[in-house]
């Protein structure tokens, strides 16, 4: 499961998602407001708070699919950058 | 008048043909044509469609998602001499279907995302409605989906493109033909389709022309969906100059001054919400953008300190503001700025839209519906102007008439300043507003969300905030989780026009005519916005 850093940020870039309501591992973000320009803006604040770096393929819906799918993508760069 | 290729709107790629035959005309990420391949492209493809529809030349809608697909096909159907209509594969079905409707497509070019919609869109709607008369029981479609699978779908006739059926030349047309059509939101839930001659677009791209100085050597941003009129400037500006029109991914944005400087980009166009979005990503130090010859913006207010944040990280770049819409030939006033007179100018902190466009008069029409000197609602008269929409109930109320003849209705409120004519835009006079480019009736998602289980009447406001206009919605009856509102939204209104913030009344307040008073709402928006923004900005949690 992800951490606090990471499901604050993420929340702040879906607005359909009331803070009253859980975030699943397994719902798609696009269907809680997360589009295309948000992709990048979140791409963008999620390399600053964890001082990683997406690669460009990276950026694609596939990644941004769900929470579950992001969190796995962005542990992979985070424990690539400790090794 | 006799038909012509010169006055076509597809005469501008012509004309870049014979330019710059060898340039690309469009990049599309690591795809690119020139123009000469384009040319025998479309030629090939405009064959094949005249020779499929029952009436040619017909109205071919373009069902793709940005390729080189969707270009040429934009390309091809205007050559084929018919009326071109950009429809966007990430639409709700319901809305593409009525657009089709509307517009009595005679056949579509798609891509594979075009493709995969169609079965739904020749389905009945779920109110019953059929897609359009595709002209007795057992006609088809005829669709062109270069590069899809092969196979069919129920009610589609596959067009086959055999290059030895490919027109030897584009097709001529006259001035008054339909050259394409756009749809903005329409009040009732139903767009509007607005047809645009080939006689308009000629004279506005001729005071394109006349403006700008674009050459072979131009990279045009291409950041514009391709239904939507901005589009059409990016494109057959480029075009006429035999220069390249590139797409911006949504990616770019985040390094633009890299993607800029990689792809030799000289014109940048785009909505002035780009301009927050980029200073949020760390794009915007001053002389970031030093490649860039003209920057434009369009489609919603443009603030003096965006603009002058702008200039300064594009510093060689000649910024203007551009005005218009889409009745009115995708742009009908500039602005030119000029740091420190535009701002003094300025009205609302907000950079002026300038001169009408040569060739056109405008009046101003005050609020008793009488001509005002100095400020009133802006009304233009002259070539550029629409013969009307497709539906002629919609012109009810959108054009008056006056001293023998019609003028367009923009429904913005504007102020002559300074001493040569220059207009400032002071707000909307009726409940429509712009989000990042779109036109949207507030009604109309009103409507919508009254369609929510749960909700009993709904009102949405828009609110100004740091990034751009967004829309909030009060409503009245239960509480509804915010996703129900997001899947109904989704499946009736395109994503840039769904609200963002949701919030629950007792009651609404009344103004004195006993209205919903929708001031004090806008209000009460702005404050809670203001109170609740945080670095992200766009949270909200329902409240009662």
């Amino acid at each position: 499961m992800w951490d606090q850093k990471f499901e604050d940020l993420l929340r702040g870039f879906l607005p359909f998602l009331g803070a009253d309501e859980p975030l699943a591992q397994d719902t798609a973000l696009r269907d809680l407001g997360l589009d295309s320009l948000g992709i990048v803006e979140l791409l963008a604040a999620l390399e600053h708070t964890y001082q990683v770096r997406f690669q460009d393929d990276a950026l694609s819906q596939a990644t941004f699919e769900t929470p579950g799918v992001l969190w796995k993508v962005l542990s992979g760069l985070v424990e690539d950058q400790a090794a | 008048m006799d038909p012509t290729v010169e006055a076509a709107l597809h005469g501008r790629f012509v004309r870049g043909v014979d330019l710059a035959p060898r340039n690309d005309a469009v990049r599309v990420g690591a795809d690119s044509i020139s123009y000469e391949q384009a040319h025998e492209l479309a030629l090939v493809w405009a064959g094949a469609l005249l020779r499929a529809v029952r009436k040619p030349p017909g109205t071919v809608a373009v069902l793709a998602a940005k390729g080189i697909r969707a270009y040429v096909g934009i390309l091809a159907a205007l050559y084929a001499g018919a009326t071109v209509v950009p429809l966007h594969p990430d639409f709700p079905p319901a809305r593409t279907r009525r657009m089709m409707r509307a517009a009595g497509v005679s056949a579509v070019i798609s891509d594979e995302a075009g493709w995969g919609q169609l079965p739904e869109l020749l389905a009945p709607g779920p109110d019953g409605e059929q897609p359009f008369d595709l002209g007795g029981p057992d006609a088809v479609l005829p669709v062109l989906a270069p590069g899809c699978p092969a196979g069919t779908h129920p009610g589609v006739g596959r067009i086959v493109a055999e290059p030895a059926g490919a027109l030897s030349e584009p097709r001529p047309v006259r001035p008054a033909d339909a050259a394409y059509v756009l749809f903005t939101s329409g009040s009732t839930g139903r767009p509007k389709g607005v047809p645009i001659s080939h006689g308009s677009a000629a004279h506005y791209f001729r005071l394109q022309d006349e403006r700008y100085d674009f050459t072979p050597q131009d990279v045009f941003s291409q950041t514009f969906d391709l239904n939507f009129d901005c589009a059409m400037f990016d494109l057959f500006c480029a075009w006429g100059a035999g220069a390249t029109a590139l797409w911006v991914p949504p990616g770019a944005y985040r390094e633009l001054p890299a993607f800029v400087a990689e792809n030799r980009m000289t014109v940048w166009f785009a909505t002035p919400s780009a301009i927050p979005l980029v200073r949020r990503l760390g794009g915007l130090a001053p002389g970031a953008l030093p490649g860039l010859r003209w920057s434009f913006f369009a489609g919603e207010a443009l603030t003096c300190q965006d603009a002058a944040d702008w200039q300064a990280a594009a510093p060689h770049s000649t910024l203007e503001n551009l005005y218009g819409p889409t009745e009115l030939t995708i742009t009908i006033a500039a602005h030119r700025w000029q740091p420190e007179r535009s701002a003094g100018i300025a009205v609302n902190g907000v950079v002026p839209i300038g001169r009408v466009n040569g060739g056109h008069d405008h009046l101003l029409l005050g609020e008793d519906g009488q001509l005002a000197a100095n400020e009133g609602e802006l009304c233009v008269s002259g070539p550029q102007l629409t013969s009307g929409y497709l539906d002629p109930d919609d012109n009810a109320g959108r054009f008056v008439e006056h001293g023998e003849r019609t003028w367009y209705r923009t429904g913005d409120r504007v102020r002559r300043i300074g001493e040569d004519g220059e207009l400032a835009y002071l707000g909307r006079l009726d409940s429509q507003v712009q989000i990042a480019g779109w036109r949207v009736e507030l009604p109309e998602i009103d409507h919508a969300l009254r369609g929510c289980e749960g909700v009993t009447d709904a009102v949405t406001v828009d609110v100004t905030t740091a990034s751009g206009t967004e829309l909030a919605v009060f409503y009245t009856g239960s509480v509804v989780p915010l996703s129900v509102f997001a899947r109904q939204l989704r499946t009736v209104l395109p994503q840039g026009m769904t609200p963002r913030h949701f919030w629950r009344l007792a009651a609404f307040p009344l103004n004195s005519n006993r209205k919903t008073d929708r001031g004090v709402l806008r209000a009460r928006a702005e404050e809670r916005l203001r109170r609740t923004t945080d670095t992200t900005g766009n949270t909200s949690t329902p409240t009662t």
